[in-house]
């Protein structure tokens, strides 16, 4: 058994959404619902079968070669295969929309990227590396 | 890769700006040192230091390095406070928004950090001022 530490992660960003990486997270949710009723000694709940992954890469942008942009929300509303590694070999990978692109620049400070994401359509493909 | 960051602050005090020298450079007859001046050197004179260098990751394993470095103008104290200050404003002036090249890295950019004011020691005064190198590997 290994214990995952950060610099173990990495992340495949989709093409027009290129930075230079250095966290992610991501979210995994069902909705819940309370179906407590008359009788019940206690709340009762259920799960949605739908899964959704809600969640944000973020980083420095890049310029000065090519295939460095970072505006790919301006150029596509399609979603995007994305791929968030916890380490080489235990992975996230789906198809994902970007609702937001927030930029920061400060003068004597840093630039920053942070790419908001959210899961589109299909199932993701959840991979646990469990090699002994 | 520290000693690139330490020769990539140096290239710029010791830039040539016109004339084959700077307007430091001329203050102090080219007497920069790193780290310590030589014992009884002769005044006014600049020693550059790289106090901490600290290291961001990515991903894809390159690094960010912001390394504050601080360099001190001496002066004869008999030449008064003005003299050590104006010597400190031009290393400032030199110094503080500048790119330069940094081996194995994308650039080095540099950006004062902090002005010091004249303190008197003994036969001299002693301005300090701090300054950040930033520079990313490219691989």
């Amino acid at each position: 058994m290994t214990y995952a530490i950060g610099s173990d992660g990495s992340v495949t960003m989709p093409t027009g959404y290129k930075a230079q990486i250095n966290t992610w997270s991501a979210t995994l949710t069902r909705a819940t619902q309370v179906v407590t009723g008359f009788g019940d000694a206690g709340h009762q709940r259920r799960a949605s079968g739908v899964l959704d992954i809600t969640g944000s890469a973020g980083g420095v942008p890049e310029d000065n070669a090519s295939t460095t942009s970072a505006f790919g929300i301006g150029s596509s509303a399609a979603g995007a295969a994305l791929t968030l590694n916890i380490t080489s070999g235990t992975s996230l990978a789906f198809d994902a929309v970007f609702g937001s692109v927030a930029f920061g620049v400060t003068n004597d400070g840093d630039s920053t990227v942070t790419f908001n994401f959210e899961l589109n359509d299909t199932s993701p493909t959840l991979t646990w590396d469990e090699t002994p | 890769m520290s000693n690139y960051l330490m020769r990539g602050f140096y290239s710029r005090l010791n830039a040539d700006t016109g004339s084959s020298t700077n307007p430091v450079r001329t203050a102090v007859t080219d007497r920069i040192y790193a780290v310590e001046a030589p014992a009884s050197s002769t005044l006014p004179l600049v020693v550059y230091s790289m106090d901490s260098v600290d290291t961001e990751r990515f991903f894809s394993g390159i690094v960010r390095s912001t390394a504050i470095f601080t360099v001190t103008s001496f002066s004869k104290v008999e030449a008064g406070p003005d003299a050590a200050t104006d010597l400190d404003r031009k290393v400032f002036d030199l110094m503080d928004q500048q790119s330069v090249t940094v081996t194995g890295h994308d650039r080095g950019y540099i950006r004062g950090v902090t002005r010091g004011t004249p303190i008197a020691e003994g036969e001299y005064f002693r301005v300090d001022s701090t300054f950040q190198l930033v520079a990313t590997t490219t691989s």
